[in-house]
């Protein structure tokens, strides 16, 4: 079983994404004595990148700013593996059970996951205010994961696709999306549909980080999409 | 629980365009013949209204129908798909394209999408592999469309001498390809370490266009292909226990840039490990991103040259510079399909 070990997290205001991430990812790994050299995966999740970007992955290149692993292949050469989950505001939690289920194959030490979004370019309107956030997922992590739930039934037919406008590509949508509001009831934390992937996370954690036992982050997508990832927190 | 690859479909649009229509000598600067340079014939376009979701869906009722899995016991449906676009240049951004692929085939499964550029599909079938081998899941559906083509047009509208990071765009090809992994009694099929040598993430980009719909690539080819082709030879002598243990793979398939690129990675498996004879390669669909491995397996099952249980070995690449061998058995049965 996978924990998280430990996050940070910061509004992403006018720094671009990658510097942001790569800033608060090398704090963590000060602050908690990590070497980033046995990081031996790399998973981030989002929905908006830099002009729309499809390829490479942003892990990948958050991979190469953080000079993790970046060798030629030779005998004994130390490698990570890095690549994107995404499922709009629910990416985190594919993403999480993604780390989980690879951790024991890529045997590694610690898995980084990462979440942000960017705004695409400048004739793309704009309401959100991401915040980047960073974590390290350990064998013995206190945050542990256990397990998933989807539940697909109250789909919508919301979609958001690029639509080229006048230089660069704009997003348009099909419908108004499904907005939910945050709230907690008991050891359920409720977020909001509104909230994007890096938001997701810092502030389940944030919340979590107090609580004792079982609890449950759900999350509702803007089409409807719900996803829950229950988690045992082990206290003090 | 051990895994398998139950099924497998590859779906080429007809529309065949040979390379000389659409790239003629001249079109390349310095007199560069592009089908002498690249080898490759021909590759396949979208029909009229075909998108990313359209060739992933057909490929996916194929790889479906091969594998003899009720689409009931499907849990899971993973888009690997680097393209996600629609007949009419619009680009997915939400929800994920395995969600419009799963309402599509009617499949009520977990369901969210990866980017790992080419390496996607071999990535997406080992997230698939963990979660059959801890029981969470019965079947998956891995698969990706490939609407790749408007990215060399849009590459031929540039000059050429001028940009020559576009150049990549033009040995592009459109494909739907799909994989459906199930459980076994027995292993059939093992995975070689995955890694990402991210110091050169720069190299490949692909991204929307600027002053026209569609998306774009720009490629730094010769370099990418170097630093694929370099690390080869010791990734192979790392992963591979014996010569023996390579030559035990009937079919060696790797991913499809150029036919030109893919004879000089079978030089580097000659020197490497004594044979280059089992790697496979094709001239008529062009790189189609993610599914070229599925586009070649196509092709040698309508060849014929595909038998019950045999040893197929994916040697996969991606922009990133991602890395990852995939071996398997052929599953019985193929020689039906």
């Amino acid at each position: 079983m996978v924990g998280i070990l430990a996050f940070e997290f910061e509004p992403v205001k006018r720094k671009s994404l990658l510097k942001s991430l790569k800033g608060i990812t090398q704090r963590l790994c000060k602050k908690n004595a990590i070497n980033p050299a046995d990081i031996g995966l790399m998973v981030h999740t989002g929905t908006y990148r830099q002009n729309f970007r499809q390829e490479p992955a942003f892990a990948a290149h958050l991979q190469q700013a953080l000079d993790i692993g970046c060798a030629n292949i030779g005998p004994t050469s130390k490698h990570t593996f890095s690549f994107d989950v995404s499922d709009g505001a629910c990416g985190p939690h594919h993403a999480l059970e993604t780390i989980a289920d690879l951790f024991p194959v890529i045997g590694c030490k610690y898995a980084l996951l990462t979440a942000g979004d960017c705004r695409p370019n400048k004739e793309t309107p704009w309401p959100h205010r991401p915040i980047s956030f960073a974590a390290i997922i350990s064998e013995d992590g206190p945050l542990q994961i256990l397990d998933t739930r989807f539940d697909y039934e109250q789909e919508n037919d919301f979609t958001s696709s690029t639509k080229f406008n006048k230089k660069y590509h704009t997003e348009a949508f099909t419908s108004k999306p499904h907005i939910t509001k945050h709230r907690v009831e008991e050891n359920r934390f409720i977020a909001s549909s509104a909230w994007l992937c890096g938001e997701q996370l810092s502030r389940f954690v944030e919340w979590a980080s107090s609580q004792n036992g079982i609890v449950t982050h759900r999350i509702e997508n803007k089409n409807g999409r719900v996803s829950e990832l229950n988690w045992r927190v082990k206290g003090e | 629980m051990k895994t398998q690859i139950s099924g497998f479909a590859c779906y080429l649009p007809p529309n065949l365009i040979k390379s000389e229509d659409v790239i003629p000598f001249g079109t390349l600067p310095r007199g560069i013949d592009f089908k002498r340079l690249t080898k490759i014939e021909a590759h396949h376009e979208v029909l009229e209204g075909q998108g990313s979701l359209e060739l992933a869906v057909e490929a996916a009722q194929k790889a479906i129908a091969r594998s003899g899995v009720n689409k009931e016991e499907i849990d899971l449906v993973i888009s690997c798909s680097v393209t996600k676009m629609s007949g009419d240049l619009q680009n997915l951004i939400e929800p994920c394209l395995a969600s419009h692929i799963c309402t599509a085939l009617d499949i009520k499964a977990q369901s969210f999408d990866i980017a790992n550029a080419c390496l996607g599909m071999v990535t997406g079938i080992l997230i698939a592999d963990r979660k059959i081998r801890s029981g969470k899941i019965r079947h998956a559906l891995i698969v990706a469309g490939e609407y790749l083509t408007e990215a060399l047009y849009e590459a031929l509208g540039k000059n050429l001498l001028l940009n020559q990071k576009a150049f990549s765009s033009l040995t592009i090809g459109d494909a739907g390809g799909a994989y459906v992994v199930s459980g076994s009694d027995e292993e059939r099929i093992q995975f070689h370490e995955p890694m990402t040598l991210a110091q050169h993430s720069q190299l490949c980009i692909g991204d929307a266009a600027v002053g026209r719909p569609g998306p774009a690539m720009r490629t730094y080819g010769k370099k990418l292909q170097n630093a694929a082709l370099e690390n080869l030879g010791a990734y192979f002598k790392r992963n591979f226990k014996s010569q023996e243990d390579y030559s035990s793979h009937d079919h060696i398939i790797s991913h499809q840039t150029t036919p030109r690129a893919v004879s000089k990675g079978a030089l580097i498996a000659e020197k490497t490990w004594g044979s280059g004879d089992a790697v496979r390669s094709i001239s008529h669909t062009g790189n189609t991103a993610s599914t070229s491995h599925a586009a070649v397996l196509e092709t040698l099952l309508e060849d014929g040259a595909l038998l019950p249980n045999q040893k197929v070995y994916l040697m996969a690449f991606g922009s990133g510079l991602s890395f990852m061998g995939m071996s398997f058995h052929l599953p019985s049965g193929v020689e039906r399909w």
